[in-house]
């Protein structure tokens, strides 16, 4: 018995969540738990225990979004944008310095991102303008103006930041989006040619430490000790923990030290160093079920709406895990992107948790039509 | 027909669904080869991250006198090293150390150029000997001082001081050329035995070092030890010196104000030295840590030479203590005991008038009495009716001409001139003036003080050969070579050198022993370091205070305890002090002296 009315209660709604994906969910975060545990050297404190508590405020957080009304949301998806792009542009103003880059804003007891904020938002407002357009529409040359500013505007705020990572993963999500909602083909294979021939040009805009990252990442061994060492002791980690690992809480590489941001981007690379290839393999079969899970849900979402925002949301998933990954493995440069659900960081944790909470909204609203302006 | 928007939607949700999972089996296919195909490359590269070899420097074997009583002393204590392989930014580390330490500039410069030099594995020390409060000031602020390093290691101190530094020498961190030698020593930071009996004795003393193999951190702290290889201590050396004896011959030196020679205290029959020291002596302990250039500068400029041996390697005319060996040519050439000479005060040569010390002259004297009161006048006539191949035959002999191989680095042998010498090195031909002053021990006659007490032990012991040294041998070993000196020659000089000191008239009667328990024998020498022009000695003597003090005579006695069962030779220079009766008799006889009530009452080991 599915939803299929608009009038359905907090209740029902609460009634219908999709167990499974809430499951392996948690099931991440539980590793994450304890990998962190090992990465504070067999102790809760400092990593592990905060990230329990931010864990179980985002679980409430996720069930809460999951319930309220498909209607609301898309209602407020533009405000939401609109609130997030103002809250970029404030960041750029007042923006407090923090890593050398200006990413927070403080609020006196809380410290906002508004860039990640917009990783919600933007995919919001993608859904909501292409749920409102025909097929037609979407084919039309004019109809892409809005999509490609609202992607491109905050990329460039984000960008300039400076937030690589972030960046890439507005671009990607929003493009992605327009793939799927059905943007004729031979626009994306021109705007290829364009990336093609303009990277030189790009390459002028690029921060130096960036433009040393691609370079490192492209020969790592020619400064061992400098920007090629995180990649370089990342392999080593990986590499040395070989098939079977050594062992929970025995990563010399990453107990030593020698591994740098080992509780948050290079999470991955402690965990294969102590569980080698095979746990590596269990924990991307995880993600990789949990992707297919939320496909699916997209797939059987009777609106454009939810079909495009949990699309976005799994699409966001999946281009974190795979950032992640290839970077510590040095198949893309390292631009730092957390591990989703596993990576010590509260602010990414809880955007996860409340993006997946409309993905979990949108499941359960996937048989309900949404009109398309209400 | 015109699809729906749901069917695009759809399909274009499966084709991304297929490109990720191309991008999952990506992922997968590399972890598999950094993880399977290549992990031995990396789980090697993961060790030489983590394991560091150290090494763990053994501990000195300590030095004793006969007595067992320590003339070294090593103590425990705690250096600051740095190792640079462990520091990513050794700049950083500097800053703070300057910081937290004080160290002055040229410290850090000292590091710097140290750790630029030495390769990367190899620790720096930073500061040797910490106070607690360094140590502790280090441990509090490790965070901040990435590659530096705590280690334990031993301190070397000599009690005895300038009195035993000539004897033991020293020890100090390798130089470049002791590196070149045994590539070894940069590793462990060891110090190794630079003169001395810490020199000669280096490889007994040093031991084995240890290694250990440890994991560190990324800064380069130890996380824990994975294998230890003990170091070997090294073997402690039982010297022959007395303790007591060394103190107080150079308190003696110090009492009667010499500011430079040197004494040799031995056994005559088995060679082994009781006592050696060279005055000025200097500081062992200034070296462990590495000298500063002052202070450096300062002991090398020194007119006295404190860094010299003199020992060992200064060379003196032995003046009237070679009338020793001219007496025994004489004898062994058959020359009559009692055959006398009148002696006026001068000996005549053709034009040239040679001098007795007694300007008065002995009057009629014999070989006996002339070695008694040291008359000159007779041992020119002695000389020029023998002539010099026998006198030179006789010091070979007696192994004036050689090194006496004692166990100390450089050893200087003496000199002895003779007419192929002179021919092929002066172009000149040997004249009877030159056996004269030979005869003297003047002129081209050079010894070692060592030399003079080996000469001085055979002379005593029955003309057995005796090599000096510093370590007990076997008595079962002690197959003596015979200097074959006919008996009668050596009993008939050893009593006329007892008569020197015992008898009214002899040159050191003065210098007697008191107590009837204990005597001694021996002779005095006073070496003209200037020839006096016929000027001068119109003009009297001079007083020594009114002459620089580095051209005034020096003061030389042998001498040997008791005189009827010698057993213990000296042999003393006291430079520049002048009549060798006056100072260098009355030292030797304070040392003899206590040398015997040492042995006599215990106090030492036989």
């Amino acid at each position: 018995m599915f939803i299929t009315q608009e009038s359905s209660t907090f209740i029902s709604r609460f009634q219908h969540l999709n167990w499974p994906i809430i499951g392996l969910v948690s099931l991440l975060s539980c590793i994450g738990f304890c990998l962190l545990y090992s990465a504070g050297g067999g102790s809760f404190y400092p990593w592990a225990q905060a990230q329990i508590f931010k864990f179980l405020l985002g679980f409430v957080l996720m069930i809460m979004v999951a319930c309220i009304n498909i209607n609301h949301v898309m209602k407020y998806a533009y405000f939401f944008y609109g609130l997030a792009l103002v809250l970029l542009i404030l960041v750029h103003v007042f923006g407090m310095i923090g890593m050398g880059a200006q990413r927070w804003i403080s609020f006196g007891f809380i410290r906002l991102q508004p860039s990640e904020l917009m990783k919600i938002s933007l995919i919001l407002a993608l859904a909501c303008y292409y749920h409102r357009l025909s097929l037609e529409d979407v084919q039309t040359p004019s109809f892409m103006i809005v999509p490609l500013l609202l992607i491109f505007i905050p990329s460039i705020l984000v960008l300039k930041q400076p937030d690589l990572g972030t960046t890439i993963l507005l671009v990607i999500i929003g493009i992605s989006i327009m793939f799927v909602v059905g943007v004729r083909l031979w626009y994306f294979a021109a705007a290829f040619g364009v990336l093609v021939v303009s990277c030189p040009i790009a390459w002028g805009f690029l921060r130096s430490y960036q433009k040393k990252r691609i370079l490192t990442f492209l020969n790592p061994e020619q400064d061992p000790l400098g920007s090629g060492y995180h990649i370089l002791q990342s392999k080593i980690a990986l590499g040395s923990g070989g098939f079977l690992g050594k062992g929970f809480l025995n990563g010399t590489q990453s107990h030593l030290n020698f591994l740098p941001e080992k509780q948050t981007d290079f999470i991955f690379t402690m965990f294969c160093e102590e569980f080698g290839l095979v746990g590596a393999v269990v924990l991307l079969t995880i993600y990789a079920v949990l992707i297919f899970q939320c496909l699916k849900i997209s797939m059987r979402s009777k609106s454009c709406f939810g079909r495009l925002l949990s699309f976005g949301m799994v699409m966001s998933l999946f281009i974190y895990v795979f950032i992640n990954v290839s970077m510590v493995i040095g198949l893309v440069p390292v631009v730092g992107v957390p591990l989703p659900f596993v990576s010590y960081g509260g602010t990414s944790l809880l955007t996860l948790m409340i993006g997946f909470g409309l993905l979990l909204n949108a499941d359960v609203n996937h048989d309900l039509k949404i009109p398309r302006y209400s | 027909m015109r699809k729906h928007k749901y069917q695009v939607n759809i399909q274009r949700i499966l084709w991304i669904s297929f490109a990720q999972a191309i991008f999952f089996v990506l992922i997968i296919a590399r972890l598999f080869i950094l993880q399977v195909v290549q992990t031995d490359k990396y789980a090697s590269l993961s060790d030489d991250n983590r394991i560091r070899t150290r090494f763990i420097v053994s501990q000195r074997g300590e030095i004793l006198d006969r007595c067992g009583r320590l003339l070294t002393k090593n103590s425990q204590n705690y250096s600051a090293i740095i190792i640079p392989e462990d520091i990513k930014n050794i700049g950083y580390t500097l800053q703070n150390l300057q910081k937290i330490m004080g160290l002055p500039d040229d410290e850090i410069g000292r590091i710097k150029k140290s750790i630029r030099h030495k390769p990367r594995f190899s620790p720096t020390i930073i500061k040797e000997d910490l106070t607690w409060d360094e140590l502790s000031n280090i441990e509090v602020h490790s965070l901040d001082l990435p590659g530096v390093s705590i280690e334990e290691g031993f301190r070397r101190h000599y009690p005895l001081g300038k009195a035993g530094a000539h004897v033991l020498g020293y020890v100090a961190s390798p130089n470049e050329v002791d590196v070149q030698n045994n590539k070894a020593l940069i590793l462990s930071g060891a110090k190794i035995g630079k003169s001395g009996l810490e020199a000669r004795y280096e490889e007994e003393l040093r031991g084995v070092d240890g290694q250990k193999m440890v994991e560190v951190d990324a800064y380069g702290r130890v996380v824990r030890e994975l294998k230890h290889t003990a170091s070997a201590p090294g073997k402690d050396l039982t010297l022959t010196v007395d303790k007591d004896l060394q103190v107080y011959v150079a308190q003696a030196f110090e009492a009667q104000g010499v500011e430079s020679g040197a004494a040799v205290v031995m056994d005559a029959h088995t060679g082994e030295i009781l006592s050696l020291i060279s005055i000025p002596g200097f500081n062992p302990d200034l070296f462990y840590y590495g000298i500063d250039s002052k202070s450096w500068q300062a002991l090398l400029k020194d007119p006295y030479k404190p860094m010299t041996n003199k020992a060992i390697a200064g060379q003196y005319s032995p003046a009237s203590i070679f009338k020793i060996i001219v007496a025994l040519a004489a004898l062994e050439a058959g020359h009559p005991l009692y055959e006398s000479h009148f002696c006026p005060g001068h000996y005549q040569l053709g034009k040239h008038r040679f001098h007795c010390w007694k300007k008065e002259g002995h009057g009629s004297v014999d070989l006996y009495q002339a070695i008694v009161k040291s008359c000159d006048v007779y041992f020119y006539h002695l000389a020029r009716k023998i002539g010099e191949k026998p006198i030179i035959e006789m010091a070979r002999r007696f192994g004036l001409t050689n090194v006496t191989g004692i166990d100390l680095p450089s050893e200087v042998t003496g000199f002895l001139a003779d007419p192929e010498w002179k021919k092929r090195v002066r172009k000149e031909s040997w004249y009877l003036g030159d056996t004269i002053l030979t005869a003297i021990g003047q002129a081209y006659v050079l010894t070692t003080p060592v030399q003079m007490a080996v000469m001085m032990a055979q002379m005593v012991n029955g003309g057995k050969k005796v090599i000096p040294t510093f370590i007990k041998k076997d008595s079962a070993s002690d197959q003596k070579t015979c200097l074959s000196i006919k008996e009668y020659a050596l009993t008939t000089v050893l009593k006329a050198l007892g008569d020197v000191v015992n008898a009214p008239g002899g040159t050191s009667y003065a210098s007697r022993m008191l107590e009837t328990k204990y005597t001694m024998g021996g002779k005095t020498g006073t070496a003209q370091v200037r020839r006096i022009s016929m000027k001068e000695r119109g003009q009297g003597t001079r007083k020594d205070k009114d002459i620089p003090w580095h051209l005034r005579d020096n003061a030389l006695f042998v001498g040997f305890a008791p005189v009827h069962a010698p057993r213990y030779v000296i042999a003393l220079v006291a430079e520049h002090k002048g009549f060798g009766g006056m100072v260098a008799a009355p030292l030797g006889g304070k040392i003899l002296l206590k040398i015997q009530k040492l042995m006599e009452e215990g106090q030492s080991c036989s």
